[in-house]
């Protein structure tokens, strides 16, 4: 959300415009990568993609709704398994079984949410830890859901087992992923969200049923971390307990914060960077998880809004120029 | 005047703990009617008002609004039977535009805060700026609510209120803090609203002259409890108020 004054509206239109075809341009380079990539190179941008809609999905409770969920990776992990379980017991097809992840992360989700929403701030934040780490822990022990190792095998169809179509697959749903939170975003409910998040207490007052509308963010997140967990069976052919783990909901957190959780697609471009800089990191220093916590604190002292507030400011900069 | 209160409040005791924050209070107002509640700090204003508001349940009595009871309803509920607050400290959205801030109370009162499909509705955004044009807010509203000056919040915060087309208002002290034009625009702004809307107003405030000035009814509370009711000539000439409250103030 950018500062916006009645006189200053028109630059906010423009950089809107700006920012449209910047998204638009983005996609279009993704589409053509596989034309230019090496098939790792494209895995690594595949996994970064479908990332991006963990992060966004994430971003909707955190950015728009206050509500820092440290268990988001409970419902990416709900989502993978889905499609790894169906595949294993039931002989689904492909296609079914990914279409009912997020139904099965919603419901997750409402069951979660039930139960964690009835805190605030530090308990929400922990009591979201305490049942992703339930999971977690309940999942090792299941041997039909593959105990610690997970499920892996060949679970795709035909037609995914061409890392191109997979590109493109991934691709393609994280897009309309994407525009259909941003559509949640944008509505009048998106808009109470907000109000909700900026002063609790007021939006009550003036007739909001807080509890029932950060409640079904939480499902709607729920559901589209699903997705993208669904997602990572496309790119991994697995699924395995760490993506349950609390270190697995903090990477949304992180390319959150990297790319800026007041913007809607910051979480986005934060998890392309972070999927690179990672690469980076890992092959050039030894302690490169020290290095990431050094960029990461300097990133929230600087540029708090993150690497799209820092472009906003710029773009503002040179619209006002003009 | 018609033959029942709008809000009627009876024996209404809140403890906490030991400490009884208001005592056996008897409160009725009529619509159309600004109703002052004054007292010494600690007298219990703002804790009747919470009470009120749903905010905290009673231990005790009974409040009826609009002919049904309200009591121990949580705050959403109280606000969509028509009986709204307006904060003590300024209580807006900070990050919103002052435009996208009265939708939120618009778009609650059409209970259409679950609306996925438009982008925030126009007819919303139309009632909203129709609104913010009446309060003299129209020209700040692209502005986030936080860049605003002290007075225009304050004003703010009473048109979220009424954006949600409240039958009663409470103003928990809507001058504090300002400035005397401020203050002046404010109290202004109250009595048209009362007039022009019947809108029934309850209001807690300090400020003596703005109390004596434009209430039709005031109710003195002193330790939780009422120590006098009436019109505002009687209230002032009251020896008992004298004593406890104005006599130690003014």
């Amino acid at each position: 959300m950018t500062p916006v004054t009645a006189k200053g509206r028109p630059v906010v239109r423009a950089l809107a415009g700006h920012a449209l075809i910047a998204t638009a341009l983005i996609v279009a380079v993704l589409a053509v990568a596989p034309a230019v990539l090496s098939v790792t190179a494209l895995l690594n941008v595949q996994s970064a993609i479908g990332l991006a809609l963990f992060a966004c999905a994430t971003n909707l409770l955190i950015g728009y709704g206050g509500l820092v969920s440290f268990g988001q990776g409970a419902f990416y992990g709900i989502g993978a398994y889905v499609v790894a379980l169906a595949w294993l017991h039931l002989h689904a097809s492909f296609w079914i079984s990914f279409a009912c992840a997020p139904v099965v992360g919603a419901a997750a989700a409402l069951a979660a949410g039930l139960l964690a929403l009835r805190t605030r701030r530090l308990y929400f934040a922990l009591l979201t830890v305490a049942v992703s780490q339930l999971l977690y822990v309940v999942v090792q022990q299941l041997q039909f859901a593959g105990g610690a190792n997970g499920v892996f095998g060949a679970m795709l169809p035909g037609f995914l087992t061409s890392s191109d179509n997979a590109y493109w697959f991934t691709l393609a749903v994280t897009v309309v992923g994407l525009l259909a939170l941003w559509q949640v975003t944008r509505s009048p409910f998106g808009l109470t969200l907000r109000a909700i998040r900026e002063n609790r207490e007021r939006a009550e007052a003036l007739g909001v049923n807080v509890f029932r509308h950060q409640l079904l963010a939480f499902v709607i997140s729920g559901a589209f971390c699903a997705l993208a967990g669904a997602l990572f069976v496309v790119y991994d052919q697995s699924a395995n307990p760490d993506l349950l783990n609390w270190t697995e909901s903090g990477y949304p957190i992180f390319m959150a914060v990297i790319g800026g959780q007041f913007t809607f697609l910051g979480p986005a471009l934060g998890a392309l960077v972070y999927e690179q800089a990672r690469d980076v990191l890992l092959v050039n220093f030894t302690d490169s998880q020290l290095v990431f916590g050094g960029v990461l604190l300097v990133i929230m002292l600087a540029a708090p809004d993150g690497l799209v507030g820092l472009l906003g400011r710029g773009g503002r900069e040179l619209v006002a120029r003009r | 005047m018609s033959a029942e209160p709008l809000l009627d409040i009876r024996g209404l005791t809140k403890a906490f703990g030991g400490f009884t924050a208001v005592a056996e209070v008897d409160l009725a107002v009529w619509p159309g009617t600004i109703h002052a509640v004054i007292g010494p700090n600690g007298a219990g204003k703002t804790t009747l008002f919470r009470v009120i508001t749903g905010t905290h349940r009673p231990t005790r009595g009974t409040v009826r609004f609009d002919g049904r009871d309200l009591t121990g309803a949580p705050p959403h509920v109280v606000s969509r039977r028509g009986l709204t607050q307006s904060f003590q400290i300024t209580n807006v959205f900070p990050r919103l535009t002052v435009l996208e801030s009265v939708q939120v109370a618009v778009l609650a009162r059409h209970r259409r805060s679950w609306d996925f499909t438009s982008a925030r509705g126009r007819r919303t955004a139309g009632e909203a700026a129709e609104l913010l044009d009446e309060v003299g807010l129209a020209a700040a509203a692209g502005a986030q609510a936080q860049t605003l000056s002290h007075g225009d919040q304050r004003i703010l915060e009473v048109t979220l209120a009424l954006a949600t087309r409240p039958r009663l208002l409470l103003l928990d002290e809507p001058t504090a803090g300002m400035s005397p034009a401020e203050t002046g625009r404010m109290v202004a702004l109250v009595t048209a609203l009362a007039a022009a809307r019947d809108l029934a107003v309850v209001l807690c405030e300090h400020d003596m002259d703005i109390v004596f000035g434009i209430s039709h009814e005031v109710t003195v509370l002193h330790r939780g409890r009422v120590i006098a009711h009436g019109p505002p000539a009687a209230v002032q000439a009251d020896p008992v108020v004298a004593d406890v409250y104005l006599g130690g103030e003014q």
